[in-house]
C-alpha cells in the first residue's frame, strides 16, 4: 500500500501546469481531489513517474450561469457542487448527483474535472455530460461529451492537457437521477438519469458499458408518446454490459430498464 | 479536541453510549461526527447513517456510534459554547 | 461474594479514555531504534512450482538491508505449522508447512521472499524489483471436484486432497427413524467464505537482543502466550527466553488466534540481522492472506413425523480447508456437534469431510462452526415446517428442549447446562409483533410485495473450556485460565489475566467482579493482560466466548484466595477463630461486632509487616486457574423482517430483533455492544460478504474493501434488544458467553426472512449472501 516513487510538483496556473507536464512528458499525471489516482497507486496499478498537482489554482473552481450555460470550473469539489444555490437553481441534477458520489471524505476532495478527466465506467458526472450534450473544456479546446468518452478510462485528452471546466446547459425541469448500489457509499452498478430539456426527456446510464450511454431509444420512444414503462423498455437496447462481482451482465441490462422507468416517474 | 481533562462532548458522548470496542476506528468516527454535526447541528438518524458512511468499524454494528452521534448533537444543541470547539476540531 | 454494587451495572468503560482522545498503542505506535522493515514478496499465482528467485536487482537497491528466501531461514527456523486435533481426532493428509515457500507455491499471497530495508517504501519497491519464474500447476478449487478421483492435487506431493474424512456418527444410528418418517426434506447449505478484517491488520515488530539471548515481540494477537509458545519452539529458544506483547488489539474476531508464517520469519530476520524488524499487513495482504473463515457446505436431510416432531439428521459438512491445515482449522467441524440445536432428535448422524483446495487457509472466524450450525437446523427446521405448512414458530415450539430437560444430553453427549428456549421466543414474538407482522405481510403479498419474516431460536456452546474436553483438542494443553491477584502493602490490587481483550471490554467487567467482591472501589483495581513477563505463568487468550466464563471465574477464584488469607490474618489480629471472622463490604470483623472491623487495606498493609500468624508468609497475593466442569450454554431468539423489492432484488432489512440470555450479566451495556457487532457481522454474511476467488485461475477478487463488502452505517437497520436471564450452574459467577452470539444466531434469520418473503413464488432455499443479483435470478426463474 505504498506507491512507488514518484516526482512531485505544484502548479499555481494553468501554464504552469501544463510546462511541468511538457517537462515530465508520458508519465506524469494530474493529481486533482487523488480519489481515484491515489488509491490506484497505493496498489501499484497506476505508477506515474511524476505528479502535477494542480489544486493550488485558483480559479478552477468557479460555478457560473452565463445565459442558459453553466460553467463548473473542473477543480470544484463534489461538495460544493452539491451545496451551489446557483447548480441546485439552474441544474438541480448535477447537484443531486454530486451528494450521491462516495462518502463525506470524497465528497470533499474529488473534484468535476477529475472524475470526467479519468472517465471511469462508474462515474456519475460523465453520464450527465453525455445525456445534456455538455462540452469538456480545456487549455487547448472545448470538446463536447459525445466526442469525449471513447472507451474506458480513454478520452482524447493529450499527455499535456487540462480540463479546466464543464459547460453544461441551464436545465431545470423534472429530473432524477437514481444510483443502484449495494452500500452507500459504493460506485453504481447501474446508474439511470432523466431530464426534462424543452419539453423533451433526456435519458443517461451509469456503468452499462465501458462509457456512459444515452438512451436515444428511449427518448425516441417517449417522444413518440409512449408511457414510461413501454419506453423504459428500450433503455437496454444495444448494450453489452460487462459483467462484474456485483452484476451479472443480464442484470446490468435489466436494472437499466427499470431504473431509467423509475428515474422518468419519480422525476421532479 | 479535549480540553485538558475535560472531553469534547463527542467524545463524552462516543464514552457514554458505548460507541467503541476496540477503538481502532475510533479516532476517525468522532472527527466524522465533528464534521457532521458541524454541517447538521440536529441530524436524523438517517442522516447520520449517511454522514458516517465513509468511515468503517468491525465491532460496535454502528449501533451504539449512531447513538453516541445523537447524544452528543444533544449536549452540543444546549450548551452552544462548545459549537465553535468543533468547528475547530471538523477543520 | 460482597453485596454487589458493580456487577450488573452499567460501569463506563475505563479503556476508553485513551482510545477516545488517540491514544491508544496498536502495533504500528511501537518502534525501536534501528528497526528495519520487512516487505513480503507473495505468489501471484495459486499453485505453480518456483523454478527460480531472481534477487539480483532488488538486492542492489537503495535501503535494502537483506532479500531472503526459503533457504536462508532452514538453520533458523524448525518444525512445521501448529496443527491442532481440535474435534477431529484423527487426519488423512495435513501438508508441512514452512513459513516461506521454496519449491511450491500453494495458494496466492503464500510467501517466496522477504526484503528488509531501512524504509517501508524502500522495502516495498525492492521487493517489486524480485522476479520469481513459476511454472503453473492446475488449482484446486471446488470442494465436490477435488474429491473426484484422479483430481488436481492441492499440493503436488499429498496422496489427494482429503485432509480430513471423519464420521461421528454413522448413517445406520438414523435408519429406523428415517423409515418411519412421513416427510424428508433435503437440502445443500452453503456457508460462504469470510474474510474477518478487523480493522487493525496484523503486524509484528520484534526485537532480539543477541547478547542477553533474549527475544521481544510485539504483535496483534488474542493469543500471546500461545504465540510464545509456537515461536520459541519454532525458533529453538526457551519460552523464558521469549517474551510477546500484544498491546491494543484493533479487533480480532478469530483471525488473531493462530500464529502466521510472519510472526516466525520477522522474529529470526531480527536474529539474523542483529536489528529491531517490523512489519504491518497491508489491507491487500489482510484480506488475502489473513485466515478466512467457513467456507463450507452441508448436505443434509432431516426426517420429520406429519405433526412436526423432529425424528432424525443426516449432514455431511464439507470444509474448505485452504491450502495448509489452519492451526484451529479443524475447530469448525463443531458444527456437526451442534447441527441438532435447541431441539430433541432421536438421531444425528453426521460426518465431516475436510478439503484440501489452493485458497488461503480458514482457522475460527466469530462463532467458528456454531454459525454453521445454527444456519444449518435453523434452515431445516423452517424447510419442515413449509413442507408440512407448519408457521415456523409452531415447529420450533414442539421441539424444544424443555426447560425441565436441563442439564439435557444431546446427541453427541454433550451436557447443556440450562435453558429456557420458549421464554426468549415469547418475548422476542412479542417485541416483533409477530402476529401482526404475520397479517401485514398476508396484506402485502395480495399486492405483490415479498415481505418476510425470519426466525432464529439459537443455542450455542462456548466457554472453552473443560480440560477433559480441550487438552485433547490441542495436543496437550487444557484451556483452562489462570489469573494472579496481587495486593500492594497500600491496598492497591493488581490483577493479571491470561485471557486478551481486544474491544471486549475485560479491563472493566474484570474489575467490577473485583471490586465487587474485594468491596473496593473500582479505580483501586488494576486489570492487565496481553504480556507473557506479566502475571501467571500461562494465559489461554481470548476466542470462543471464554474470557468471562472461564477467565473471569479464575479471577474470582483468585480473589477468594486473598480473601481466605486476609480472613486467617485478620482472625489473628482479632484473635478470634477464623472461621468467625465475616469480610463483606470491604471490611474483615468478628461474626456479631460488626462496629469492630478492619478494612481490607489495613489487612493488606499487616500482611507486609511483622507478627504474621504462625507459618503465614508475608503478602497478600494468589494465583489461580480454573478449569470449568462444562462449557456454558447461551441461547436466544432472533427476529429478522425484510422486504424484497420485486423487480430488483434488493433486500431492505425493515426490523430486527434479538433476545439474547448469557446467564448472569456483569454490564449489560457491553453485552449489548457485543450483540449489535456480532449480529451486523451476521448480516453482512447473509447479504454482503463473501471472498470470492476466480475458479480457473485461483485468483482472489475481492481484495480490496471496495469489492469485500463490509457494511457501513448506512447499511444497518436499527436493533430492538432484549434478555432472559438463565444461570449458568457451571460456574460460580452463573455467567456464560455474549462474544459470539449476534454472530452465530442472525444469519439464518435473515436468509429464513427472505425465504419466506420468497415461498409464494416457490423459492425454498436461498444461499448466502443474497445479493440482489442471485434473488432477481431465482424470482425470474421462478416465475417461469
Amino acid at each position: 500500500m505504498i506507491p512507488a516513487a514518484f516526482e512531485y510538483a505544484k502548479a499555481s496556473s494553468v501554464d504552469e501546469a501544463v510546462k511541468l507536464l511538457d517537462k515530465f512528458g508520458e508519465d506524469a499525471k494530474v493529481l486533482a481531489g487523488g480519489h481515484s489516482l491515489i488509491p490506484l497507486m497505493r496498489l501499484r496499478l497506476a505508477q506515474p513517474k511524476a505528479l502535477v498537482d494542480i489544486n493550488g489554482i485558483k480559479g478552477l473552481d468557479h460555478i457560473e450561469a452565463k445565459g442558459d450555460k453553466l460553467h463548473v470550473g473542473a477543480l470544484t469539489r463534489h461538495f460544493a457542487i452539491h451545496s451551489s444555490d446557483v447548480i441546485r437553481d439552474k441544474l438541480p441534477i448535477l447537484a443531486e448527483v454530486a451528494s450521491e458520489v462516495g462518502d463525506n471524505q470524497v465528497r470533499n476532495m474529488g473534484t468535476i474535472g477529475g472524475v470526467v478527466a479519468h472517465a471511469d465506467a462508474a462515474g456519475d458526472y460523465p453520464t450527465i455530460a453525455l445525456m445534456l450534450d455538455a462540452d469538456i473544456v480545456t487549455n487547448r479546446r472545448t470538446i463536447p461529451a459525445k466526442d469525449f468518452f471513447k472507451d474506458l478510462f480513454t478520452t482524447p485528452l493529450q499527455a499535456n492537457e487540462i480540463v479546466t471546466e464543464v459547460v453544461f446547459p441551464v436545465a431545470n425541469g423534472p429530473h432524477k437521477y437514481i444510483k443502484f448500489r449495494r452500500r452507500l457509499f459504493d460506485w453504481a452498478i447501474v446508474g439511470a438519469a432523466a431530464q426534462k430539456v424543452d419539453g423533451h426527456w433526456r435519458i443517461g446510464l451509469t456503468n452499462v458499458g465501458p462509457t456512459p450511454v444515452r438512451a436515444k431509444a428511449v427518448e425516441d420512444a417517449l417522444g413518440k408518446g409512449a408511457k414510461p414503462e413501454e419506453a423504459a423498455q428500450h433503455a437496454s437496447d444495444g448494450l453489452n454490459p460487462a459483467g462484474d462481482l456485483r452484476a451479472s451482465p443480464e442484470y446490468k441490462k435489466h436494472l437499466a430498464r427499470v431504473l431509467t422507468r423509475r428515474a422518468i416517474e419519480q422525476a421532479q | 479536541m479535549a480540553n485538558g481533562d475535560e472531553l469534547h462532548p463527542i467524545q463524552q458522548a462516543f464514552w457514554d453510549e458505548h460507541g467503541l470496542q476496540c477503538g481502532y476506528c475510533t479516532p476517525g468516527f468522532i472527527m466524522a461526527a465533528a464534521y457532521l454535526l458541524e454541517q447538521n447541528p440536529n441530524p436524523t438518524e438517517d442522516e447520520i447513517r449517511r454522514g458516517l458512511e465513509g468511515n468503517l468499524c468491525r465491532c460496535t454494528g454502528y449501533v451504539n456510534i449512531v447513538k453516541a452521534v445523537q447524544t452528543a448533537a444533544r449536549t452540543m444543541s444546549s450548551t452552544p459554547a462548545r459549537k465553535t470547539q468543533v468547528t475547530a476540531g471538523g477543520n | 461474594m460482597a453485596v454487589t454494587q458493580l456487577v450488573g451495572a452499567k460501569i463506563h468503560r475505563r479503556e476508553d479514555p485513551r482510545l477516545i482522545t488517540g491514544h491508544g498503542h496498536y502495533i504500528d505506535d511501537f518502534t525501536r531504534q534501528g528497526t528495519a522493515y520487512a516487505s513480503f514478496v507473495r505468489s501471484p499465482v495459486a499453485h505453480a512450482r518456483v523454478k527460480s528467485i531472481d534477487v539480483t536487482d532488488a538486492s542492489k537497491a537503495p535501503g535494502v538491508v537483506g532479500v531472503y528466501t526459503a533457504r536462508d531461514f532452514k538453520g533458523q527456523l524448525a518444525g512445521t505449522h501448529p496443527a491442532a486435533p481440535a474435534f477431529v481426532a484423527e487426519k488423512k493428509y495435513v501438508p508441512e508447512r514452512f513459513p516461506i515457500a521454496e519449491k511450491e507455491v500453494t495458494y496466492q499471497g503464500e510467501i517466496v521472499a522477504v526484503v528488509l530495508a531501512e524504509s517501508k517504501g524502500q522495502a516495498a519497491d525492492a521487493a517489486n524489483m524480485i522476479q520469481v519464474d513459476y511454472d503453473d500447476l492446475p488449482v484446486v478449487m471446488d470442494l465436490e471436484k477435488a474429491l473426484a478421483k484422479g483430481a488436481p492435487k492441492a499440493h503436488e506431493a499429498g496422496p489427494d486432497n482429503v485432509c480430513w474424512d471423519f464420521t461421528y456418527t454413522p448413517l445406520d444410528l438414523t435408519e429406523a427413524a428415517f423409515k418411519e418418517a412421513d416427510v424428508v426434506v433435503k437440502e445443500r447449505v452453503l456457508q460462504n467464505r469470510l474474510a474477518p478484517v478487523p480493522m487493525e491488520p496484523r503486524g509484528v515488530l520484534a526485537d532480539y537482543e543477541g547478547f542477553d539471548k533474549k527475544l521481544t515481540m510485539w504483535l496483534s494477537s488474542q493469543n500471546p502466550h500461545f504465540i510464545r509458545l509456537f515461536v520459541s519452539g519454532a525458533l529453538g529458544l526457551r519460552e523464558s527466553q521469549v517474551r510477546v506483547i500484544s498491546p491494543d488489539v484493533g479487533g480480532g474476531f478469530g483471525s488473531k488466534i493462530s500464529p502466521y508464517p510472519e510472526d516466525y520469519l520477522v522474529p529470526a530476520l531480527s536474529r539474523m540481522t542483529a536489528r529491531p524488524v517490523k512489519w504491518i499487513e497491508t489491507r491487500t495482504e489482510s484480506i488475502q492472506n489473513s485466515t478466512h473463515g467457513r467456507g463450507q457446505f452441508y448436505d443434509c436431510e432431516v426426517a420429520a413425523k406429519k405433526d412436526g416432531t423432529l425424528l432424525a439428521m443426516r449432514v455431511v459438512q464439507y470444509v474448505d480447508v485452504g491450502a495448509y491445515h489452519g492451526t484451529f482449522g479443524a475447530f469448525q467441524p463443531v458444527a456437526c456437534l451442534m447441527a441438532g440445536g435447541g431441539y430433541k432428535w432421536k438421531g444425528i448422524s453426521a460426518r465431516t469431510v475436510g478439503v484440501l483446495t489452493n485458497r488461503v487457509p480458514t482457522d475460527p472466524y466469530r462463532g467458528a462452526g456454531r454459525p454453521e450450525a445454527t444456519h444449518l437446523v435453523e434452515r431445516m427446521v423452517d424447510l419442515v415446517a413449509l413442507e408440512l405448512k407448519m408457521d415456523p414458530v409452531d415447529i420450533r415450539r414442539k421441539n424444544f428442549i424443555q426447560p425441565e430437560d436441563f442439564p439435557f444430553t444431546q446427541n453427541f453427549g454433550l451436557v447443556v447446562d440450562s435453558g429456557d428456549y420458549d421464554k426468549s421466543l415469547d418475548k422476542a414474538l412479542e417485541l416483533a409483533g409477530y402476529a401482526e407482522l404475520r397479517k401485514k405481510q398476508a396484506d402485502l403479498r395480495k399486492q405483490g410485495r415479498y415481505m418476510g419474516i425470519g426466525l432464529s431460536t439459537w443455542i450455542e456452546l462456548c466457554g472453552f473450556g473443560p480440560s477433559a474436553a480441550t487438552a485433547p483438542a490441542t495436543g496437550g494443553i487444557a484451556l483452562v485460565e489462570s489469573a494472579q491477584v496481587r495486593v500492594t502493602p497500600t491496598g492497591a490490587v493488581i490483577v493479571y489475566t491470561g485471557t486478551h481483550s481486544h474491544g471486549q471490554g475485560h479491563e472493566t467487567t474484570f474489575s467490577q467482579i473485583v471490586a465487587d467482591q474485594l468491596g473496593v472501589p473500582l479505580d483501586s483495581v488494576e486489570l492487565r493482560h496481553g504480556d507473557t513477563a506479566e502475571g501467571t505463568s500461562f494465559g489461554y487468550g481470548t476466542y470462543g466466548s471464554r474470557s468471562l466464563a472461564v477467565g473471569g471465574v479464575a479471577i474470582s477464584k483468585a480473589v477468594g484466595k486473598v480473601i481466605d488469607k486476609g480472613k486467617k490474618l485478620a482472625a489473628h489480629i482479632f484473635e478470634a477463630a477464623e472461621e468467625d471472622v465475616v469480610f463483606e463490604h470491604g471490611n474483615f470483623h468478628v461474626k456479631g461486632s460488626p462496629d469492630k472491623s478492619k478494612a481490607f487495606g489495613e489487612v493488606a498493609f499487616a500482611s507486609y509487616g511483622m507478627g504474621l500468624p504462625e507459618g503465614m508468609e508475608q503478602g497478600l497475593e494468589a494465583v489461580a486457574y480454573f478449569d470449568p466442569p462444562n462449557l456454558v450454554w447461551p441461547f436466544g431468539a432472533h427476529v429478522a423482517v425484510v422486504e424484497i423489492d420485486a423487480e430488483t432484488g434488493s433486500v431492505k432489512l425493515e426490523k430486527y430483533v434479538a433476545v439474547d440470555d448469557c446467564g448472569n450479566i456483569i454490564n449489560p451495556m457491553i453485552v449489548d455492544g457485543q450483540i449489535h457487532g456480532g449480529v451486523v457481522q451476521a448480516i453482512a454474511q447473509a447479504l454482503y460478504e463473501e471472498v470470492v476467488y476466480d475458479e480457473s485461475s485461483g485468483q482472489l477478487k475481492t481484495g480490496t474493501m471496495i469489492d469485500y463488502l463490509v457494511p457501513s452505517a448506512g447499511e444497518i437497520p436499527p436493533f430492538i434488544l432484549d434478555k432472559t436471564i438463565t444461570p449458568s450452574p457451571t460456574n460460580d459467577l452463573g455467567v456464560k458467553g455474549i462474544g459470539e452470539a449476534g454472530t452465530i444466531a442472525a444469519s439464518v434469520a435473515v436468509i429464513n426472512a427472505i425465504c419466506d418473503a420468497l415461498s409464494p413464488l416457490g423459492i425454498k432455499h436461498v444461499d448466502m449472501p443474497a445479493t440482489p443479483d442471485k434473488l432477481w435470478h431465482m424470482m425470474k426463474e421462478a416465475r417461469k
